[in-house]
């Protein structure tokens, strides 16, 4: 279903049409990284994202050129939003591991228990656009067999249509679960080398807290030049705009 | 009376001058051989205070002594009290005891310098009767003057003697700088054998036998070896006991030039000899979590306590406990020899092939005078799987470690899935699904409605029709039973056009249908009289005019009937 889905958004991608100017952009970029280059890789990915197009391949080979580049956070950054159109990207996964580890700041999170492990993976499996499209899908396969049982008189289809009303019912919290968090918190990567978080919009305030680049944090609130934090272990501070890049 | 006394003495030694000797015996010496210092200081009233600090060319073997001798002569009392050293010249030549400085009370006093020559031992032979004093001495030999570091060296002392001896005790054993040492060989007593030195017998018995291995390169000086000798003095036996003299020798200085250890690409070792490694392990096949002994074995010729294998590398699966070192050392030989056997307890935390490799032992071969890498082969086990869950939290923390030599996976070069950044949550193909499966979940609903309406017309257009058909199915020209059973045919018929049914029915269940639907009595009793009339018809004869007026009548009930329906 999943390669159907992405067979459609294909057909989508060239029915819309990205510009040719850009797929050459991002040819590009593909060589210069094998070639060494990762400077120019990341400038030519990085211009076809100001181009508003994007891509989990494109973010995960830009990620790649950061890490080369000994840029954590961007790597980190990259790796991330890869993740986010694309959860279950193996190799996404694995490098975000690899820059992790690079990380100055590490904040233990407890371990969640075993049940609401599984939920998350499962969760994780698709992104939000994903889980709504299967919820379409599986409400149209029901209306479907549901037809079918009216017009033709099939009883037995009854069994099936019930299984996949139950799964409509967990995609539906899913997908609810999904959009809830993705409207309440974005997240973004600090991407300054150190950043002090104060207690206050302003300089003045006091010093709450040093965090250093390429650490995931959740975002808050926004103001014009400055940005309210939480920290993965609940500590709140506000930091600069530019120390940040929202993911 | 005492007091008297006191004051007495106080005079005489006020009076008397205090006269310091200092005297050494012999003045002619063996190298090695031993002679006494004695520092005496008369009428002093105490013991003089002598600094040695100045003798440069003599070591101490003993002392000092001290002794007190006072006598009454002639009414006059001297007192003297002397200090000895036994002192062990250091090189061969005419030396000197310099000038010392001996304090007594708080006067000072200088002495004289003496004069000690000490002879060669080696030139001893050619000189006649000079030296024929020289009863005993000791020698210190070694097998190789110049060793490579780490080869073993075998020093020997004999000890040398013309006379009858009573007794042989070592002193002092150098420190051996720069040496590891071993004993090889200390006899309880002396065991004397004929030896012959140029022209004179002699009879010699080791005394003690050592193991060297030169720790350093370079210049290694062996310090000499202190013993006291007692010699049995003649005519002069009690009966119980045999009087003797004591005398303290020493042996000759040797020096070492030990020569480096050739440099090696393969790796740092130092092990000197000559080698033999092996392994062993007890079966190849094993369970997971089973312990394991793996034995290595390292036998031949040098240093055993310090030879090493090479470092180890076992590989991650297993687990490796400290190793328990034995070692079996061959006795009564010279040169030091056995067997050194390195036992690993070996945990495998893991099932599969796992490769205990291959031991290298790097030495330097004294016999071909280079350095050479002897290894085992390595040993592959088979390691099954456990029953029980294996414990794999050994591993845990290292997860993290071992990420870190790793290197991220490489770009991924297919072709991407473009889309808009910010595309909407909601897609326009999910839109489009959604509103099918809208439209899908009518269709049965509609599909329900539809068919029940196309149902009903068709029925109605049937019925319409019913009049029509069952008219043209009566039988006009005819006897009279032809006609009124077409007649019931006909009514039959028109009903089931009418409700859609295909049943045969009596003339009692016609009519009392027909009052149930038009409810209209007469109707209903004029074609009862009909129909009545047709069952009469097979028993009694009816006239055809009378048949022929009821087709005429039921044509008209039947209309009638239809637009009451």
């Amino acid at each position: 279903m999943v390669k159907k889905i992405s067979i459609i958004s294909i057909l989508f991608c060239f029915a819309f049409g990205i510009h040719p100017q850009l797929i050459e952009k991002y040819q590009n970029g593909i060589d210069s990284y094998s070639n060494g280059n990762y400077q120019l890789a990341i400038q030519e990915f990085e211009d076809i994202l100001k181009h508003d197009w994007e891509s989990p391949e494109l973010y995960y080979n830009l990620g790649n050129a950061y890490y080369r580049q000994k840029l954590v956070s961007g790597s980190i950054w990259a790796y991330e939003k890869c993740l986010v159109i694309f959860p279950s990207h193996k190799d996404a996964q694995y490098n975000l591991s690899l820059a992790n580890l690079n990380v100055v700041d590490k904040i233990d999170l407890p371990d969640l228990p075993i049940y609401l492990k599984w939920y998350e993976t499962i969760r994780n499996y698709f992104s939000l656009q994903n889980w709504i499209k299967l919820f379409v899908m599986s409400l149209f396969l029901i209306m479907l067999l549901m037809t079918i049982r009216k017009t033709l008189y099939q009883n037995w289809l009854k069994s099936i249509e019930n299984i996949i009303i139950i799964e409509l019912i967990f995609i539906a919290l899913l997908c609810g679960h999904s959009f809830l968090e993705s409207k309440s918190n974005s997240e973004g990567i600090i991407y300054s080398p150190v950043v002090i978080a104060y207690s206050e919009p302003n300089e003045y305030s006091s010093k709450i807290v040093e965090v250093h680049e390429g650490l995931k944090v959740n975002i808050l609130d926004n103001n014009e030049d400055w940005v309210n934090l939480e920290l993965l272990d609940g500590t709140i501070g506000w930091i600069l705009k530019s120390q940040i890049r929202e993911l | 009376m005492k007091k008297l006394l006191s004051i007495f003495i106080l005079i005489a030694i006020g009076f008397s001058q205090i006269q310091v000797k200092v005297n050494a015996d012999p003045k002619t010496i063996y190298e090695g051989d031993a002679f006494t210092l004695t520092v005496s200081a008369e009428n002093g009233g105490e013991m003089p205070n002598v600094d040695l600090s100045a003798l440069r060319d003599f070591r101490v073997a003993s002392g000092p002594s001290q002794s007190t001798n006072m006598q009454w002569i002639n009414g006059k009392m001297t007192s003297s009290y002397s200090l000895s050293w036994t002192l062990i010249p250091k090189k061969v030549g005419n030396l000197r005891i310099p000038i010392l400085n001996i304090n007594v009370g708080n006067k000072s006093f200088k002495s004289k310098p003496i004069k000690i020559s000490v002879l060669d031992r080696s030139k001893m032979n050619n000189k006649s009767t000079a030296n024929s004093g020289q009863k005993f001495f000791i020698e210190a030999t070694v097998d190789n003057k110049s060793p490579y570091r780490g080869e073993q060296v075998t020093l020997t002392y004999t000890l040398y003697t013309k006379t009858d001896l009573s007794g042989f005790d070592i002193l002092k054993l150098p420190r051996y700088q720069g040496f590891w040492t071993q004993e090889l060989y200390s006899p309880s007593n002396l065991q004397l054998k004929e030896a012959w030195r140029g022209s004179d017998k002699w009879y010699a018995s080791v005394v003690k036998k050592m193991a060297l291995f030169p720790t350093k390169s370079g210049e290694i000086k062996i310090d000499p070896m202190t013993a006291v000798v007692g010699v049995r003095e003649k005519g002069r036996r009690s009966f119980f006991f045999s009087s003797s003299k004591e005398f303290t020798i020493a042996t000759n200085e040797l020096s070492l030039n030990v020569k480096a250890l050739p440099k090696t690409q393969a790796g740092r070792s130092g092990s000197v000899g000559k080698w033999n490694i092996s392994t062993k392990i007890k079966s190849k096949e094993i369970k997971q979590d089973e312990a394991l002994s793996f034995l290595i074995t390292i036998n031949g010729e040098g240093n055993i306590k310090t030879v090493d294998v090479q470092d180890i590398n076992f590989p991650r699966e297993l687990e490796v406990f400290e190793p328990e070192i034995n070692i079996k050392q061959n006795e009564l030989t010279d040169k030091i020899s056995g067997s050194k056997t390195i036992e690993y307890i070996l945990i495998p935390r893991y099932s599969g092939k796992i490769i205990i490799p291959s031991i290298k032992l790097l030495y330097f071969d004294l016999g071909l005078k280079k350095w050479r890498t002897k290894s085992t082969k390595q040993i592959a086990l088979d390691v099954k799987e456990n029953g029980a869950l294996s414990s794999t939290s050994i591993g845990l923390t290292k997860k993290e470690v071992a990420l870190l030599d790793k290197d991220i996976r490489y770009s991924d070069e297919s072709e991407p899935n473009w889309r808009r950044i910010n595309s909407p949550l909601v897609s326009k193909l999910v839109i489009i699904i959604f509103i099918l499966s809208i439209i899908l979940y009518f269709i049965p609903g509609m599909l329900h409605i539809s068919r029940s309406r196309l149902d009903e017309t068709k029925g109605s257009r049937i019925a319409k029709k019913a009049y029509k058909k069952s008219i043209s199915i009566l039988v006009e020209n005819g006897n009279a039973e032809e006609i009124y059973s077409s007649i019931h045919k006909s009514l039959n018929m028109f009903m089931n056009l009418k409700l859609n049914k295909e049943v045969e029915r009596s003339s009692v269940e016609i009519i009392t249908k027909i009052q149930k639907q038009s409810m209209d009595n007469s109707l209903s009793n004029n074609i009862k009289e009909i129909l009545d009339r047709g069952d009469a018809v097979r028993f009694a004869p009816v006239s055809n005019e009378k048949s022929k007026n009821d087709i005429e009548n039921i044509k008209i009930l039947l209309k009638e009937l239809d637009q009451k329906w």
